[in-house]
């Protein structure tokens, strides 16, 4: 059987760090047939995701003795809409292999832990929901979030990322909105 | 505390009212004139967010609270939304037929609504069951006593005359919904 690449990508509670699973099935090709693994973190400006921050590289390094073939990237400060692709270079290429995997993520934690807050808010003081200011807010931060991963479903970032931006403006205004 | 199947439970009822909810705002707008589809867009998007923290924040008090809220906020929608999520010929998913107003379990939800003044109110039909939960406009009680005399927030059920009484007696038009087994 072919070797298909693919891998899987969750956020932290506090939405600070990705974690990126490699879930490929290495029965057909073993790891010890690979030379490297490593990450391309695109953002929308066609920049890379720096890891650890002082790398000098586009990629991330994501070595075979990374424990249960994860890596969890860290500093993030914002919600960002990312092109993941992974690449593995095998010392003895199999035809009709596939040793890239690429998709578009969005991270949706910190507009989601903004929901969330409001949400706090309203079950402690359910009036609250009465302030227009309050209601649309929350309901524009719904918006942007349903809207960013149907983009993201759709693969394309550059709306997802728009989505994110126009959530993470009314995130910045919390201590006015909410 | 609820345990994560029954929020994975009340997940499920506030989908359904959710769509439940929308189809009656919107025949009451194009009816009557009188636009409330923002508690259906409210409990959407609340809906949403506790589903997305049900891996992280299940067992925390804050996450608790906001699960009462959803609930108060499901309303009159919750009866319907058990019999369907539970009726085979439903749409959501199978398993037994179970009655209005009863969630899996035997656990009952009870509603009151005051007239302003209340210090306690009786639940005759819960007589012999034990107060799981309770909030009152939409705010979670605290605590709930069986014995000894409640105060603050706290309220006392009596097992024994299925009476829940409080310390700050009730405004008018406050609710009160509990749940019991």
């Amino acid at each position: 059987m072919a070797f298909t690449a693919s891998y899987s990508v969750s956020q932290s509670a506090d939405s600070t760090s990705l974690t990126i699973k490699d879930t490929s099935s290495y029965v057909s090709e073993a790891q010890s047939t690979f030379t490297s693994r490593v990450l391309y973190l695109y953002k929308t400006d066609g920049t890379t995701i720096k890891f650890p921050s002082t790398s000098t590289t586009d990629y991330i390094n994501f070595p075979f003795t990374q424990p249960n073939n994860s890596i969890t990237i860290t500093g993030f400060t914002q919600d960002l809409s990312l092109i993941i692709r992974m690449v593995l270079t095998s010392s003895s290429p199999v035809t009709g292999s596939v040793y890239t995997s690429s998709g578009v993520v969005s991270m949706t934690g910190f507009t989601n832990a903004a929901v969330y807050n409001a949400v706090q808010i309203l079950a402690t003081n359910p009036s609250r929901a009465d302030d227009q200011v309050f209601f649309s807010s929350l309901s524009e931060l719904q918006t942007n979030l349903d809207a960013a991963s149907t983009a993201a479903y759709y693969g394309d970032q550059f709306a997802a990322q728009s989505a994110l931006d126009r959530a993470n403006v009314i995130i910045q205004e919390t201590n006015i909105r909410f | 505390m609820y345990t994560n199947d029954q929020i994975t439970s009340f997940l499920k009822y506030a989908d359904i009212s959710t769509y439940l909810s929308l189809n009656e705002y919107e025949v009451e707008k194009y009816y009557n004139w009188v636009d409330e589809t923002k508690r259906t867009r409210l409990l959407y998007i609340v809906k949403e967010n506790l589903e997305y923290y049900q891996g992280y924040y299940n067992q925390n008090n804050s996450y608790q609270n906001a699960i009462i809220y959803m609930y108060s906020l499901m309303g009159k929608w919750i009866s319907q939304s058990i019999t369907i999520s539970g009726n085979p010929n439903g749409t959501i998913v199978g398993g037994s037929v179970v009655l209005p107003g009863t969630f899996y379990g035997g656990t009952i939800a009870k509603s009151y609504t005051a007239f302003g003044s209340e210090s306690s109110i009786s639940f005759s039909d819960m007589i012999g069951k034990s107060c799981l939960q309770a909030t009152r406009g939409g705010l979670a009680i605290p605590n709930i006593i069986t014995y000894g005399t409640p105060t603050g927030n706290d309220a006392k059920w009596n097992i024994s005359t299925g009476t829940l009484s409080f310390a700050i007696p009730l405004a008018a038009n406050e609710n009160v919904t509990a749940l019991f087994n």
